[in-house]
């Protein structure tokens, strides 16, 4: 996609509700396309998830349920199963729950316990039949989902020498990406199909990895590059070479392609890579910047160019920035707040929409 | 091992003599932390000369607030529930906009990455907040109104909170070495150090 001439961030609606601020964010997969209105889910430090869907008559999210009463203690992250059906959430009661709507009301169908303190995260795998949580324990657990909503811990993966703050899965690979507090990103992968999961790759100071806490990772839709942001005030970008790792013995190593630096002051907390190669980041400094690939010649493999910077995208720490993964340039942002906002990309001159 | 104060004999000041200024936000900022007390002491932070008036700097075109401090000693453990109780308390005296970053005061502890590094992960801090044990303690520094009294003994504190979990705690004072703060002593260590990871020097025990 070339993003040639200007563009702008634009205001759609400002989602209130939640008394404390919002930590994260997760759209509803296959929903906001063919009829089926978009919807939501955000979690909060006031230990409540609420879920808003977007009304097809007027084109505004409502808060069409609050999920409380559950957790005891902040809700850090959300995650919907791949189908769309159960949503995750993670909390630092040390629990997660599972939601599954049933008849128009979300009940809580399993509890995960495990983690001897805050869980911070929580993924699931492309295929839905993996979850994957971490915590200020170090550790990171790797769950089977079983019929009846049951849920076995199949690992428990001790490396990290600090807090885990963000797993994410591969989006097409059963391979697990963590982030921590201690600087590093480590890559976990099953040998063989016995449940033995052990660490493959460890990314660090050593080889060009983060110098403080990595805050969050995001894949691109090819899923041969991805994106880390960091404490340490730099986004950085690490490829790998896909056909490799789906052939045969499975690993081809990450490496570092491109770090941004200078974009940022504050604390990055979280960034998002769209479907349309457009890179979000979301700051301590209360902005939200747009980062593409610069395709204007190739220097020595891929670099980056601050594609938009919106200054006080909320009156506070920008916590959470996530794209829709059905409609192209629509993004949502979540904040301390206490607010989310729906924004929409649009280029300059005029207010069209971006070509699908 | 002793069941004694991390810093037994800190070394107290007087009360400056303040000197009127015009107002603005550096004044407001640092009179709010005149009566913060001290975790181990019946003083406050400012008579034990942990915080001055130089602590602060405040940039008020960025929206940016830097908080230095000085524990007592190089080893204090205690620097993270200081600096906790100074995060919390400019929660409700600062504009939300505005950014605020605590810090030890460069060479003053022995583990100054690490406890700078916990202080201004906003996640972290977030989280040991949520732990009764240590928001207890947080609420003792910040609202006790009598400072020259033993924590713990103040007919006007708010009533314990009796739905928070009760650990191991000796709820009754117990006299070791003269002192009921090792009554408070004890809960900081085996209840409240765990909670926040703070980093445990086992040579300031022995």
């Amino acid at each position: 996609m070339n993003f040639a001439g200007d563009f702008d961030l634009k205001e759609k609606q400002i989602l209130e509700g939640h008394t404390d601020r919002v930590w994260n964010l997760a759209w509803k997969p296959a929903s906001g396309v063919d009829g089926i209105p978009a919807v939501l889910a955000s979690c909060s430090g006031d230990k409540t998830v609420r879920i808003w869907e977007q009304s097809p008559a007027t084109g505004s999210f409502q808060c069409k349920a609050v999920l409380d009463e559950t957790h005891t203690r902040t809700v850090r992250s959300c995650a919907w199963s791949p189908s769309g059906k159960l949503l995750a959430t993670a909390s630092f009661d040390a629990t997660t729950a599972i939601w599954e709507h049933v008849g128009g009301d979300y009940e809580c169908v399993s509890t995960l316990e495990g983690h001897e303190n805050e869980v911070k995260c929580v993924s699931w795998n492309a295929s839905g039949s993996l979850l994957a949580t971490c915590g200020r324990d170090k550790s990171v657990w790797i769950w089977e989902v079983l019929p009846g909503n049951e849920f076995d811990c199949v690992s428990v993966l001790q490396g990290h020498t600090q807090d885990v703050k963000m797993v994410q899965w591969h989006p097409s690979m059963d391979i697990l990406f963590s982030c921590s507090y201690d600087n590093s990103i480590k890559i976990w992968a099953e040998d063989g199909d016995n449940d033995d999961w052990h660490c493959v790759q460890t990314l660090d100071e050593s080889n060009s990895g983060h110098t403080s806490s990595v805050w969050a990772l995001s894949f691109n839709s090819d899923g041969d590059k991805m994106v880390t942001c960091s404490d340490d005030l730099t986004l950085k970008i690490w490829g790998a070479d896909i056909m490799n790792m789906q052939s045969g013995d499975g690993n081809a190593p990450w490496l570092h392609l491109c770090t941004l630096s200078g974009y940022h002051d504050r604390t990055i907390f979280s960034v998002h890579w769209s479907r349309d190669g457009i890179i979000a980041s979301g700051a301590a400094d209360d902005a939200i910047r747009l980062f593409v690939e610069n395709k204007d010649g190739l220097v020595d493999g891929p670099t980056y160019q601050l594609l938009l910077k919106k200054d006080k995208a909320h009156n506070m720490d920008v916590n959470s920035v996530k794209w829709s993964s059905m409609e192209n340039g629509r993004l949502a942002s979540a904040s301390d707040d206490g607010t989310i906002k729906i924004w929409e990309l649009v280029s300059l001159p005029g207010h069209d929409k971006l070509p699908l | 091992m002793t069941l004694g104060l991390i810093n037994a004999n800190p070394v107290v000041h007087a009360k400056k003599e303040r000197v009127t200024r015009t107002e603005d936000l550096h004044n407001d900022v640092f009179k709010v932390f005149l009566d913060i007390r001290d975790p181990e002491h019946p003083y406050s932070l400012e008579q034990l000369s942990v915080l001055s008036e130089e602590s602060i700097t405040v940039d008020e075109k960025l929206g940016r607030i830097l908080i230095t401090f000085t524990p007592t000693i190089q080893h204090c453990s205690m620097a993270t529930v200081i600096g906790l109780c100074l995060r919390e308390k400019m929660k409700d005296y600062v504009p939300p906009h505005f950014k605020v970053d605590i810090k030890v005061a460069p060479g003053s502890h022995a583990d100054e990455e690490s406890v700078n590094k916990q202080l201004n992960d906003k996640e972290r801090v977030a989280a040991a907040l949520e732990n009764p044990n240590l928001r207890q303690l947080v609420d003792e520094c910040l609202y006790s109104n009598k400072s020259n009294e033993p924590l713990g003994t103040y007919a006007s504190d708010p009533p314990p909170d009796q739905s928070l979990p009760k650990g191991p705690v000796v709820s009754s004072p117990r006299i070791i070495g003269g002192s009921e703060f090792c009554v408070e002593s004890f809960r900081i260590q085996y209840e409240i150090i765990p909670a926040f990871d703070l980093i445990k020097e086992s040579n300031v025990y022995s």
